[in-house]
């Protein structure tokens, strides 16, 4: 792993506001990196049209 | 001087006009006027000619489709015509043919509308006005170094220059109401689900509608009748049954009940003299036609806006992460710096918003409960110099049209007179939600009431 | 120890023996918080025991019933639920400190609904903290233990409902799933467990953990049981706006119909992929065989890689539990136990765009499965790799690298899925298969499942509690 994803895990941390304590910071840091690799899925490309699933229903989509 | 669809209606039938004769006239005003509005990116002139021919036809043998057969209208260029250039005034789509028609095409064509070509937008439905793409912005027929609102830019700018005679947009913050606000004509952002969004080119998905702008209330009723219904393409489309929007034209205002949501343009955002203006004197004539009015307090504008802006930023960012990753520098600079921002949006931020959302839409239907129609803003004034449109649009001032798209509600943007510079202002119509009959009812009194809708630009430069 | 008091017969039993004047409201409750108090010190399987409550409740519903007022199939029998589901007038805690001292206002309408039904509720159950940190050690209460062998873990995060029926505190008990916690327990403990089709049950009044994953249902002892269950849970409310307006049928009307001529398609391979061993998947080819023999047609099906379906869940789930949580992380941190602190903190890292792209994805690997589902009536699958691993063993940091559930597949789909015993390992813990089917058709997972629970004997099989 390269050095900027450790300052973007401190980042994302500093935009939550939230904080991590000092003994805890590499186990985080570990699961920080384990939560991107699994995402790397996610930057495959989509057709345009393919739309969230479960995107709010505000409104009655059927008739009764 | 080009009719509207429901007087070429009515001239198909006592044959005082032909489809082939009002396409060819639309043909010769867009060749007379186009040069200085930019509205089409691409003319379709044989497509057309032979869709007038095959309406003719029809006329001749007796198999009318409907009061739009032989109707000339444009698409915007987010919506994929099967064989024919879509470009989404882009760059990266600037050899794109689809192969496909969207559902909304099809319909339109199956109708028998004549196609006249595809029309300027911002790109991607976000980013404009631009002077980096390949195409320039369309401008503003009132007064050409003026903006036409976006971003369906094109069909507001066609629209009020009598180009066509009908034509399509979408609608994510605004993008059908406020160039029909600024132009000076009718558009339509229909309930969420009404309009297929199948085959047009999506910009946040959550809050993407389709919908019709023409000149007059009637004729959206007329468009908007012919794309309206079930598609099984669209997730989000509403599988229900759909009623006759003409159904209630001509019924007036009497005792419908509307609500005044007031503190729109008096204390959240300031709007012009004449938006004020042109508020009071459709209130005026509301009253004159018999309707009850009321004062309504939704949340401030500006949590509407923040709420609508950051889903739109992030799912907007999301369609075109790949781009942006690997090919920013094809974009325009306003579109890639408004994704840019949101790429930099919270998985939290956004769920946050969608949860807000949720509450907005609550208060909307609460408001709503004991009122027919809600009226409010539907810009702050009268379109800015083309060089002067905000670069955020939607950071720098709130704006009037998110809520619906946030809530999903059905509204309309109408005239409400004139302005600095003989430029036209606007008011907003909001419905309950699959309830666009009622909105078109008041509209149609209201435009019937004034005369504003007879005042075309008159297409000199200021 | 005195001898412990006897287990609960199922709903069915119990319902049948009340019609028949053989038992009444006030002896299965009376032996119902007796077994709860006796095995609490032993399981761990209660938050809050609500006797004096459940006495009345009882009293009641004896009265009623005497009256010739009974209200159906469930009146006047004991269950039990997940502290996360509120009662009007209990502590609602989540198994948190944070919520020590939160008392709910209002029943949520499941609870609202099994009241109305007549059920008799005994007390609140050990949950992983607000459904997900678990299990557990600092917090107020103790995480709940597996009946079939006390140094393993009963699975999460209903680990209460999958105890306390397992030992047969309660006949059944409510759970909920956001990514396999009824059906994870239910498979570790041995029980039946359903997590309905997204918005068949109401969620109204639980404590939300990830609102589009999220879904509420039962564990019971028989799949019979939560077919009568789901009876009274089942339909729509507006008040959940992921609450689904659709018709609900009769769920034992067809539940002895077998599976002759149902296609089952069996995800052998994608077991496989998911860390299914040989072992496991000997018993599962065995479930497959059962089908066959009762005249279902069984094929195997594949299905996409189950990597896909988990960067769908973990993006989803931990982007929307932390727009909950946030506020709360930030603030009193200290109050969440070190686990559950630490999985929710991974909100953090989620983007808008991963969230966004997982819930594109997520309508793809929702339409990969209803594909499936065009030609097979049911879906065969293992539940999660293994049975219950030991307490000690457990991974508490805040990234599972194992114990991967399969049963997450359907929350990110939304299809109503079914996890019941198909086996025991060889350390005699009890293996569980998943049986999922279309949106909406509870009716035919729960036949199917009857079908299987009466061909095979693991029903029989009991924990070695007394």
């Amino acid at each position: 792993m390269s050095e900027g994803d450790e300052e973007d895990f401190r980042s994302a941390l500093r935009r939550a506001g939230i904080t991590v304590q000092a003994e805890r910071y590499d186990v985080m840091l570990a699961a920080y990196r384990d939560f991107q690799a699994l995402m790397a899925c996610l930057d495959e490309p989509f057709a345009y049209a393919v739309e969230p699933a479960c995107t709010l229903q505000l409104l009655p989509l059927v008739a009764r | 001087m080009i009719p509207t669809i429901a007087e070429a209606a009515r001239q198909f039938e006592t044959r005082a006009l032909s489809p082939v004769e009002l396409t060819k006239a639309c043909l010769a005003r867009i060749e007379a006027c186009d040069g200085a509005i930019n509205a089409f990116l691409l003319r379709t002139e044989e497509r057309a000619l032979a869709d007038a021919k095959a309406a003719e036809q029809r006329m001749m043998s007796g198999a009318r489709r409907g009061k739009l057969d032989g109707i000339p209208i444009a698409h915007k260029d987010i919506y994929n015509t099967a064989g024919i250039r879509t470009t989404a005034h882009s760059r990266l789509l600037a050899d794109n043919v689809p192969t496909q028609d969207a559902t909304t095409v099809r319909k339109l064509a199956e109708a028998g509308t004549v196609m006249l070509g595809k029309l300027a937008t911002h790109e991607f439905a976000w980013g404009g006005p631009s002077f980096d793409l390949p195409w320039p912005p369309a401008r503003n027929p009132w007064n050409t170094d003026h903006f036409t609102g976006g971003s369906s830019s094109g069909t507001g700018a066609a629209l009020a220059a009598g180009m066509i005679l009908g034509g399509t947009g979408t609608d994510t913050a605004g993008s059908i109401r406020n160039p029909a606000g600024l132009c000076g004509v009718v558009g339509i952002k229909p309930t969420y689900g009404l309009c297929s969004r199948g085959g047009i080119l999506p910009l946040a998905h959550t809050l993407d509608h389709a919908g019709p702008l023409a000149w007059t209330v009637e004729d959206c009723a007329l468009l908007l009748q012919a794309m309206a219904g079930y598609d099984q393409a669209d997730p989000a489309s509403a599988n229900r049954k759909v009623p006759d929007f003409s159904a209630k034209l001509g019924a007036g205002a009497q005792g419908l009940r509307v609500g005044v949501v007031r503190h729109f343009h008096e204390r959240d955002v300031a709007v012009s003299d004449a938006t004020t203006r042109g508020i009071e004197e459709t209130l005026g004539l509301l009253q004159g036609l018999g309707a009850t009015i009321r004062d309504v307090t939704l949340s401030p504008l500006a949590d509407y806006n923040a709420c609508g802006y950051v889903i739109m930023s992030a799912e907007a960012f999301a369609i075109h992460q790949r781009w942006m990753l690997t090919v920013p520098g094809q974009y325009g600079a306003l579109l890639r710096d408004r994704l840019a921002l949101g790429g930099l949006i919270g998985g939290a931020d956004y769920v946050q918003a969608q949860r807000r959302r949720r509450e907005l839409a609550a208060e909307m239907k609460a408001a709503m409960e004991e009122i027919d129609i809600l009226l409010c803003a539907c810009q702050p004034g009268e379109a800015a110099r083309i060089d002067a449109a905000p670069k955020w649009s939607g950071l720098e001032t709130e704006g009037f049209t998110l809520p619906f798209n946030v809530s999903g509600y059905p509204a309309i943007s109408m005239r409400a007179g004139f302005g600095t510079g003989g430029l036209p202002v606007s008011v907003q119509l909001a419905a309950k939600p699959f309830d666009e009959a009622t909105l078109f009812q008041i509209a149609h009194a209201l435009e019937q009431a004034s005369d504003w809708h007879n005042r075309r630009p008159s297409m000199r430069r200021a | 120890m005195s001898t412990l008091p006897a287990r609960l017969p199922t709903l069915a039993e119990a319902s049948a023996a009340i019609a028949a004047g053989a038992t009444s409201p006030v002896i299965l409750t009376e032996a119902a918080i007796a077994r709860a108090e006796a095995l609490q010190p032993t399981l761990s399987a209660f938050i809050t025991l609500a006797g004096d409550r459940a006495r009345e409740a009882a009293r009641r519903a004896e009265a009623e019933i005497a009256a010739g007022r009974k209200r159906g199939p469930l009146h006047g029998i004991p269950y039990a639920l997940k502290d996360i589901y509120d009662v009007a007038g209990l502590p609602t805690t989540a198994h948190s400190r944070l919520l020590r001292n939160n008392v709910a206002g209002e029943d949520a309408e499941t609870t609202a609904r099994l009241e109305a039904a007549g059920m008799i509720l005994i007390g609140k159950l050990a949950t992983h903290e607000f459904a997900t940190g678990g299990p557990a050690w600092d917090t107020e209460w103790p995480p709940a233990l597996n009946p079939w062998n006390l140094d393993h873990f009963p699975g999460g995060s209903s680990s209460g409902s999958g105890a306390a029926v397992a030992a047969g505190i309660v006949p059944m008990a409510l759970g909920t799933d956001t990514s396999g916690s009824i059906r994870l327990p239910a498979a570790y403990c041995g029980v039946a467990g359903l997590k309905p089709t997204y918005g068949r049950v109401s969620r109204r009044g639980v404590v939300p953990l990830s609102f589009s994953l999220d879904h509420c249902g039962p564990l019971a002892a028989t799949v019979q049981d939560c077919a009568l269950v789901m009876q009274a849970l089942a339909g729509h409310d507006p008040r959940d706006p992921g609450a689904a307006d659709q018709p609900v049928p009769d769920y034992s009307a067809t539940l002895k119909n077998g599976v002759h001529g149902l296609r089952i398609g069996y995800a052998k391979a994608f077991n496989a992929d998911a860390g299914v061993d040989a072992v496991q998947s000997a018993a599962l080819d065995e479930a497959a065989r059962v089908f066959e023999r009762l005249g279902a047609v069984v094929e195997e099906v594949a299905l996409p890689p189950i990597s896909l379906f988990n960067a769908c869940t973990r993006a989803i789930s931990h982007g929307e539990s932390f727009a909950i949580h946030q506020k709360d992380l930030r603030e009193r941190p200290e109050l969440y136990a070190r686990v559950t602190r630490e999985r929710l903190m991974m909100g953090a890292f989620v983007s808008s765009t991963q969230y966004v792209q997982a819930q594109r994805l997520r309508r793809r690997l929702t339409e990969a499965v209803d594909a499936v589902f065009e030609k097979h009536d049911l879906l065969l699958t293992a539940t999660i790799p293994g049975a219950a691993p030991r307490m000690d063993e457990m991974e508490t940091g805040p990234w599972r690298r194992n114990q991967q559930p399969i049963t997450a597949v359907f929350n990110v789909t939304g299809h109503p899925a079914l996890c019941q015993p198909c086996g025991f390992s060889q350390n005699g813990l009890p293996l569980s298969l998943q049986l999922a089917g279309r949106n909406f058709d509870e009716a035919t997972v729960l036949q199917a499942g009857h079908a299987y629970e009466q061909a095979t004997p693991w029903l029989g099989r009991r924990p070695p509690l007394g």
